[in-house]
């Protein structure tokens, strides 16, 4: 979902894509990851790629979202939505059990103390 | 940033180790060729910006390239399966029937039991030998080195099991029926027929220009009348020698007649 919405962004080829992810804080372990996803990506018509010639080496390969793509990328959208919507709910739930919790022990030694 | 010369070097060597790669996972010449320009632009805009090449690809370059490879061909046919099989076995077949017409200088030769086993395990062999998964995977760097460690296990094992079933062959003395020649030239004919068809629906042929193309088929057929010749003249030798000397041309002979079919069956 990632690289599709980096697509969707704008037509970029792999490294740069890698790049895009790392300046998010996004870092691959490997990067060479990329292709194979990119592949299933264009094999299900989710983008298309073509080649950009190069001046120095070898050329790029670029790609594009498709306009089925741009679907799938809206679609993928809302269900991470609500995914993390929920997992943020089960955490924050978390946190507020875990600081009361806190209070209560805290609350208890205090009286400990006293006594 | 400059990528330097040692780095280019290495780039190459992992670009050519996943083409080979690709290509004995039968993945379209084309795509193989788009794969590995991207994959070189990769690791080379890695390489300008200080990255090593580990970072691209992971530790292991055969994994890397099984996974993009998945990528792009999830599955083989089951025809496509059988297909390769049927090739195996009747080039297998084809190297074991002349061998024995000639061991036994005889036109109509005895099949026993142990020959359809020796054509099976030569056929696994070659498949083990040279398949992308088994054998060849890291053991090698380079594209050659990769084909020649790939043919060389195939080899060890095809001496392996001809060694065993020649052990073993004595428990079944008694042929099964007796091949005439001209079903062993019937086969051959058959192989390479189904070869030729092979050959023309290969999709991980390199993709040549035409004058190329001429050039390829002009050492083909240079390469096919030497051996030829060459097959003729050790033939006649070995018809006329005896002892030792007859047992020396006849392993010349296994080898330049193998030389000789592979060249046969794989011409375009």
């Amino acid at each position: 979902m990632l690289l599709l919405a980096l697509i969707a962004e704008e037509p970029c080829y792999g490294y740069e894509m890698v790049q895009k992810l790392s300046e998010q804080g996004l870092e691959l372990v490997s990067e060479g990851s990329i292709y194979p996803v990119l592949k299933r990506l264009e094999h299900d018509s989710l983008i298309e790629s073509y080649f950009v010639p190069s001046e120095m080496g070898p050329n790029r390969k670029y790609y594009r979202i498709s306009p089925l793509g741009k679907i799938q990328l809206e679609q993928w959208k809302k269900e991470w939505y609500s995914f993390s919507r929920s997992v943020q709910q089960v955490l924050q739930k978390g946190v507020a059990d875990d600081d009361g919790e806190r209070t209560i022990e805290g609350t208890n030694q205090t009286r400990c103390r006293r006594l | 940033m400059m990528v330097n010369e040692p780095s280019r070097e290495q780039i190459k060597r992992v670009v050519e180790d996943c083409e080979i790669y690709w290509l004995l996972k039968e993945i379209p010449r084309a795509q193989v060729e788009d794969m590995k320009t991207e994959l070189e632009r990769h690791l080379l805009d890695a390489a300008a910006d200080g990255k090593p090449v580990e970072k691209v690809i992971g530790k292991d370059v055969h994994a890397f390239a099984d996974s993009w490879a998945r990528a792009v061909q999830p599955g083989k046919p089951l025809i496509k399966i059988l297909e390769h099989w049927a090739y195996l076995f009747l080039t297998s077949a084809m190297v074991i029937l002349p061998v024995k017409h000639i061991y036994n200088k005889s036109a109509t030769i005895p099949i026993f039991l142990w020959d359809p086993v020796l054509i099976a395990l030569l056929a696994a062999a070659v498949h083990l030998g040279l398949s992308p998964h088994l054998l060849a995977p890291g053991k090698t760097r380079t594209t050659k080195k990769w084909i020649v460690t790939g043919s060389f296990w195939a080899c060890v094992l095809a001496m392996l099991a001809i060694t065993t079933v020649m052990a073993l062959r004595k428990e079944y003395e008694r042929p099964l029926f007796l091949w005439p020649w001209y079903a062993s030239v019937g086969l051959a004919v058959v192989t390479w027929l189904f070869s030729q068809w092979r050959i023309r629906r290969d999709v991980t042929a390199p993709l040549d220009s035409p004058e190329e193309k001429r050039r390829k088929a002009r050492r083909t057929m240079g390469s096919f009348a030497l051996l030829t010749l060459f097959l003729a003249a050790l033939t006649w030798i070995w018809l006329h020698s005896a002892g030792t000397v007859q047992t020396v041309v006849g392993i010349f002979l296994g080898i330049v007649g193998l030389l000789w079919w592979t060249t046969f069956v794989t011409w375009k």
